[in-house]
């Protein structure tokens, strides 16, 4: 499954939707992009990646959401809906104790 | 499960490689039968591995893949004509705040049950990861 992103876009919070498979030719691919969404968070914003249609994360995906949280801090910058797969990646890199992980259909 | 065949190809050591690798580890771990979350690891050390020679290796025009199965492992091996790069002896970073990098490596050192590099005429990159069966 090729991987994308897209963006929702509320008055507090910009969710960008992750799907497929964000290995590290997708991750390179997508991150201007994402980059450019990161940057463009305005003050009082929250950032959200929600990754509930992702199969596969790699370190380059990683990056991108320290890239993020460097950018917002911790506060504004959070993951949702990782799948047990995809969450083991986070834990193995020590970044579940890091990056703030929501479940909002919990 | 140790009658499949090995797999092994060849592809050039850029992006578009990257993604072919990918592509045809999943393919034959899939043929194979190996359990989600093993395949899962196997591609994720498979695709940390090559794009630390893509991305940081000097010289380098292609990589191969061998996977093979045996009685309780899939044994990974990579070759690429790159300079010489152990990525067993690399440091991982333990600082206690988030890096920007160093994540790779540590994944694959928790995947693999071995972890193995020689250089002979090319760099090659051995490594062991334990296999279930669906």
């Amino acid at each position: 499954m090729t991987a994308a992103f897209r963006s929702e876009d509320e008055a507090q919070r910009i969710t960008l939707v992750f799907s497929g498979r964000l290995d590290t030719a997708a991750a390179m691919n997508l991150q201007d992009a994402v980059l450019a969404r990161i940057h463009a968070v305005a003050p009082g914003q929250i950032l959200r990646f929600d990754l509930g249609a992702v199969e596969f994360v790699a370190s380059s995906f990683l990056r991108l959401c320290i890239q993020a949280t460097r950018a917002l801090g911790n506060e504004r910058f959070e993951l949702a809906r990782p799948t047990p797969l995809v969450r083991e990646v986070f834990t193995m890199a020590g970044l579940d104790q890091h990056l703030r992980i929501v479940d909002p259909g919990a | 499960m140790t009658d499949v065949a090995p797999g092994h190809w060849q592809v050039t050591a850029d992006n578009s490689g990257l993604a072919r690798l990918q592509q045809q580890a999943a393919a034959w771990l899939d043929g194979a039968g190996v359990a989600a979350r093993c395949a899962q690891h196997v591609l994720l050390a498979l695709d940390e591995l090559a794009a630390n020679v893509v991305q940081h290796g000097v010289g380098a025009s292609w990589i191969s893949l061998r996977l093979a199965l045996d009685a309780d492992a899939i044994e990974l091996e990579l070759h690429d004509d790159g300079v010489a790069f152990d990525p067993t002896g690399h440091a991982v970073s333990a600082a206690a705040a988030p890096t920007l990098g160093g994540y790779g490596l540590k994944l694959v050192r928790q995947l693999a049950c071995a972890f193995e590099y020689a250089r002979a005429a090319d760099n090659c990159v051995r490594l062991r990861l334990a296999c279930e069966r669906d």
